[in-house]
């Protein structure tokens, strides 16, 4: 296995307590009162386009990117806002792309569903449901190419499973990870629905990463609002997958509490009975109760923790809404990098 | 307090209908108790209470349409009082938000119907933070020159206008991008073609009552080429001279003739005609035998005019202005006298269009009034030639070998060299001279 | 005739047909249970049952593709897209093989097949998902294409493609959903395609369009008249594939100039090939190069300002008229 020149994550014990998990909590916390805000703005007219908050689901990216390293990169679909509040953007920037803003991590070209920050590992943010699981598998096998030991990890829905390159890509990973030169995780962010759809509607199998092994890549199940066994999970696996440069798929069973977009507010496909059960397993309170059993976290603390994250996204829609707008002239950068536009259509 | 707001529900969803309340204000409401109905063009909702408490400062009724985020009301907290209205808040702000204010107002033309109008916030985009350029105006028209001295452009339907009427095109003047000649030019330019037949009817009819008019055939425009020859004379002359190579004619006409026979129409028409107008028909007619000295240099070639309009160099106050009289060989003296007078008394008053002094293709500059026997003028570009006109002086002169007082007026008559040559300018002052001398032939 | 919205005037089209002929089902993501995210088949799902009104996966590719089986065998499914831009993963599908199966096999099947969803920008949806496909779909054989302007026409252009022979990619604008306009009610109201129409009569210029620009062009044909008293004709297309340029060419011949209108960007687009055959048939004619009025080109933005920069408005049809005019 190539040697690594990087900072390494330790792997922590779920049965005792470590500052890490305290850490955890306030991270989560803040992407819940994020993602409220993000809905609020759009119920303002402030946010535009589609606008998919990760409420209810918070453990999933919380108990894996934790335990990646600083350059391991990371591919999301649309609902995206977690994934890379937890790669460590700035919120500030977030919130800004969001808004529309020159501020934003993508100058305000992206919007909610292309988050973009290449630094901190984060390659994006797609709005075609399972286009980028082949960039993901495209991307781990340039990982090993270049001889790192980097790995990539892969988040998609339940949905996404059933459209033509979930199925190419996962068929390429198992191939190429039967070589050595595949290593990626790919996460299953198994909420229920694919929007109005349940998965027992969409899919003729519904245990669905025994799908996955049909490729030859190994996969597990995991409580996705249990960020403990998450983590255990994370910690286990990504440093196998760094280990053997093959991909592993862990399907995090979870649930969304907001609608599937800001403009699904009738939900037909679902009670609000439902969604109250569900809530009973809010991720953010299962790690709260336990760290107040093995870490003696207290109420005072949380609320602390609430204040604080308060305060952070206020500054953040603070600094979105002043922002300046992006200059006319962003329209046409970025296009591409070398061959621009014919002289003849050109603005200047 | 918990601010009660037209939620946008929907990706595209713009503004908001309030159906009805179903609380008033004072009310108590419980956290999640619906507050109010709202509409949307794709479903109706009700809007729920954020948290418990009391609902005041209800600001928008039952049937409004408001844009999406507007406060609608508020929920205040079990004993919170109630702020001292928006208003008191919405104050102080009042200042530091004229602008987006400035965009709101825009905004309120873009009717949110279906065809979702936009016009009013896309101006405002360009001038929060424009384009560089304006993107409706025009794409650069030049993306490949045109190779120098290249063909002139031109519409197709001018072209086939031209071809159809049998006009010569290079003898129109373009009004589109680079000179591009259109259909309106070539109908302009048949139009005044045809002025002449088409005209001829009524002012024949009028030449029973006003015989002061003569039919001409048409004249022909064209571009001459320019020869390697004329190329380097012309080049030589410029060199020696500046950017026009003058040379100067001078003639001496005797108008005696000229007098009395408008003394005659004055006295039968009843009107009052000045010299200078048979000198602007006379001039008129004569550059129709001389087609180039009706002409102008150009780097691609010699452009014969297809009309005849004569500038005439009037003094104002501010200085000199030469007005136009338009196809001046087409019209009668009485015509023309009206129209110089017009047009002069016009630049007087600065009252004068562009196209009342553009586009003359000859000057006349007359100071005979001024008494000045002899004068030379510089030419008017792009203009080839510019006569100036002396006074009209009685002089004793021999005729037959006898002395006779004859009224005398010396015409001198600046010539771009590069256009017309000596023998040229001198034939056109020896057909000039037929005119002035013999005035009859000035409408027959 | 009764007023409609575009989006009842889809519905009752889809209605209608199925309720003449079993053979018609509809297939798509979440149009069922959910009754569609522009909640074009609401209340389908409950009328039909689920054999006749599908709810499939997001498999763009499937749809299109069990679409094109089901109508070589004698059905005639309509799959909704979402949005049209996700069809674009089923684009082998669609353009490989419904377009092509009956030349390939020497006419012995039909594809009675309409694959129909909204498309177009203006709510800030950003690069993947607000593009338009007239040009895209128009330049495949094999297919019919469309792009109705009015609730008549997305009505009676729908009912023609669902009775029609052939795959049709029926474009809807997602912005004119809301739009209203007088629908027959005739039940064998069909729309032919291939027959476009004067939207606006006018002797100045004339002005070619199609679905939402055609909208946007009668506005600004109305501004014209009123500000410049510059009267254009607008002339609404309708459809793309086949294309009816004849009342085109014949109001050219009388403007002598003409403005063509469309959302997406230039480069080889609908426009490019409208003001080619007009170039062709019509040179003689022209006074002006034939203009075009078409978004930038780039991938959309998400920005509010940039997205109203990157597509077209008033002011720019306006200014393309006043510059085919020599008005400026
Ligand atoms: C190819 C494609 N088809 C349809 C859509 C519209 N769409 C966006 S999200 C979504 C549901 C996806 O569900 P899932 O993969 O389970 O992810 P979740 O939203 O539940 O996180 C659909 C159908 C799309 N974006 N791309
Ligand atoms: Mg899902």
């Amino acid at each position: 296995m190539p040697e690594t020149k990087e900072n390494s994550v330790s792997t922590i014990d779920p049965a005792a307590c470590a500052p890490e998990w305290t850490e955890i909590l306030k991270r989560m916390i803040f992407i819940r009162r994020f993602e409220e805000a993000t809905e609020r703005e759009f119920r303002r007219g402030k946010i535009g386009g589609y606008l998919h908050v990760y409420i209810g689901q918070e453990g999933v990216a919380s108990g894996i990117i934790t335990a990646t390293r600083d350059r391991d990169v990371v591919f999301s679909g649309y609902r995206d806002h977690a994934h890379a509040i937890l790669r460590g953007t700035d919120p500030n920037r977030i919130m800004a792309e969001l808004f529309g803003k020159a501020s934003g991590v993508s100058k305000g070209k992206g919007g909610s569903m292309h988050l973009f920050d290449v630094e901190h590992g984060f390659y994006g943010g797609y709005g075609i449901v399972g286009g980028h699981l082949t960039l993901a598998a495209g991307a781990a096998y340039a990982l090993r190419y270049q001889g790192t030991d980097r790995i990539c990890v892969c988040y998609f829905g339940d949905g996404a499973m059933n459209i033509g390159s979930f199925h190419e890509a996962m068929n390429m990973a198992g191939l190429w990870g039967n070589q050595g030169l595949c290593p990626i995780l790919f996460v299953i962010e198994n909420n229920g629905y694919a929007m109005g759809t349940s998965v027992e509607r969409h899919s003729a199998l519904t245990d669905l990463v025994t799908r996955v092994r049909a490729y030859n890549i190994p996969g597990e199940k995991v409580d996705g609002q249990d960020v403990f066994a998450v983590r255990g999970a994370a910690d286990r696996v990504i440093g196998q997958i760094r280990e053997t440069g093959k991909p592993y798929c862990l399907e995090a069973v979870t649930y969304r509490f907001s609608g599937h977009g800001a403009a699904d507010i009738l939900q037909p496909y679902r009670s609000k009975d439902e969604v109250e059960q569900h809530r009973h397993r809010d991720p953010i309170i299962i790690l709260r109760n336990r760290l107040r059993e093995i870490c003696g976290v207290t109420d005072e603390d949380v609320r602390k923790m609430d204040e604080e994250a308060n305060e952070r996204v206020a500054a953040a829609v603070k600094f979105a809404e002043e922002s300046p707008v992006p200059g006319g002239t962003e329209l046409f950068t970025d296009v591409v990098a070398e061959h621009g536009p014919r002289q003849i259509n050109q603005t200047e | 307090m918990a601010e009660v707001i037209m939620p946008k529900v929907g990706d595209a969803m713009t503004e908001g209908k309030v159906v009805r309340w179903y609380k008033k204000a004072g009310e108590a409401v419980k956290k999640g108790e619906p507050l109010l109905e709202i509409e949307t063009d794709k479903v109706n909702l009700d809007v729920e209470a954020e948290q418990d408490g009391t609902l005041a400062a209800v600001t928008v009724e039952a049937g409004q349409t408001v844009p999406v985020g507007n406060v609608l009301a508020s929920v205040l907290a079990p004993g919170e009082k109630a702020p001292p209205a928006a208003k008191a808040a919405a104050a102080p702000k009042k200042p530091e938000v004229s602008e987006p204010e400035k965009g709101q107002q825009r905004r309120r033309t873009d009717k949110k119907d279906s065809i979702k109008h936009t016009t009013g916030e896309y101006q405002e985009a360009i001038e929060q933070q424009g384009l560089r350029k304006d993107r409706t105006a025009a794409p650069s028209a030049n993306v490949v020159a045109l190779p120098e001295g290249g063909r002139r452009r031109s519409s197709p339907l001018a072209r086939r206008m031209a071809r159809d009427l049998g006009v010569p095109l290079e003898a129109v003047q373009g009004s589109g991008p680079q000179g591009r000649v259109i259909a309106k030019d070539v109908q302009n330019f048949r139009g005044a073609a045809e002025a002449q037949p088409a005209a001829a009817a009524p002012r024949a009819s009028r030449v029973s009552a006003a015989p002061l008019m003569s039919t001409l055939p048409a004249l022909e425009a064209k571009l001459v080429p320019l020869s390697a020859m004329r190329r380097t004379i012309a080049k030589r002359l410029a060199e020696s001279t500046g950017p026009i190579p003058h040379f100067y004619l001078t003639a001496d006409y005797d108008v005696t003739n000229l007098l009395s026979f408008r003394e005659q129409v004055n006295a039968i028409e009843g009107i009052k005609t000045s010299v200078n107008d048979y000198i602007v028909r006379a001039v008129a007619l004569a550059l129709h035998h001389h087609p180039y000295v009706n002409a102008s240099w150009g780097d691609d070639g010699i452009s014969l005019h297809g009309e005849v309009h004569i500038g005439i160099a009037v003094s104002t106050p501010e200085g000199l202005i030469t007005p136009v009289v338009r196809n001046a060989d087409q019209k009668s003296i009485r015509e023309i006298g009206d129209e110089v007078r017009a047009l002069a008394e016009k630049a007087r008053n600065r009252k004068l269009l562009p196209n009342e002094y553009q586009g003359s293709t000859f000057t006349i500059s007359n100071l005979g009034a001024w008494g000045i026997e002899e004068f030379t003028a510089i030419i008017n570009p792009p203009n080839a030639a510019i006569l100036a006109i002396g006074a009209v002086e009685s002089r004793p002169v021999v005729i037959e070998r006898q002395v006779a007082v004859r009224e005398r007026m010396k015409i001198t008559m600046s010539c771009d060299h590069r256009v017309v040559d000596g023998a040229a300018g001198a034939e056109f002052l020896k057909t000039l001279r037929q005119y002035l001398e013999q005035p009859l032939r000035l409408i027959v | 005739m009764a007023e409609k919205s575009y989006r009842d005037a889809i519905r009752e089209a889809m209605i209608e047909e199925m309720d003449r002929d079993p053979n018609v089902l509809i297939m798509g993501e979440d149009i069922g249970v959910y009754e569609g995210t522009f909640r074009i088949t609401a209340g389908m799902l409950k009328k039909y049952g689920s054999k006749r009104v599908i709810d499939t996966p997001i498999a763009e590719a499937g749809m299109a593709g069990t679409a094109v089986g089901m109508a070589m065998l004698g059905l005639r499914p309509i799959v909704e897209m979402m949005t049209m831009n996700f069809a674009i993963v089923a684009a082998d599908q669609i353009l490989n093989h419904a377009a092509k199966v009956r030349y390939f096999s020497g006419g012995q099947v039909d594809v009675p097949m309409v694959i129909r969803g909204p498309q177009g920008a203006g709510v800030q949806l950003s690069a993947q998902h607000s593009q338009t496909f007239e040009a895209f779909y128009g330049h495949f054989p094999g297919l019919a294409v469309v792009a109705p302007a009015t609730p008549a026409d997305a009505k009676g252009m729908l009912k023609t493609a669902v009775r029609g022979k052939d795959p049709v990619i029926f474009l809807e604008s997602a912005a004119l959903y809301g739009m209203k306009g007088e629908v027959p009610e005739d039940p064998d109201f069909t729309v032919p395609f291939g027959e476009s129409r004067v939207a606006r009569e006018g002797s100045d210029v004339t002005i070619v369009s199609y679905g939402r620009m055609l909208q946007l062009s009668l506005v600004a044909a109305e501004k014209l008249s009123k500000e410049e008293g510059i009267e254009a004709e607008v002339i609404d297309l309708r459809s793309i594939r086949p294309l009816d340029l004849v009342p085109t060419y014949a109001s050219v011949a009388r403007t002598h100039r003409a403005v063509v209108v469309q959302e997406q960007w230039k480069p080889f687009g609908a426009a490019a090939e409208i003001a080619a055959s007009i170039t062709e048939e019509m040179f003689d004619e022209l006074d002006a190069p034939v203009a075009r009025v078409t978004g930038e080109d780039v991938p959309m933005p998400y920005a509010r300002n940039l997205e109203l920069l990157a597509t077209p408005h008033e002011p720019q049809i306006i200014g393309a008229v006043r510059r085919v005019m020599y008005r400026e």
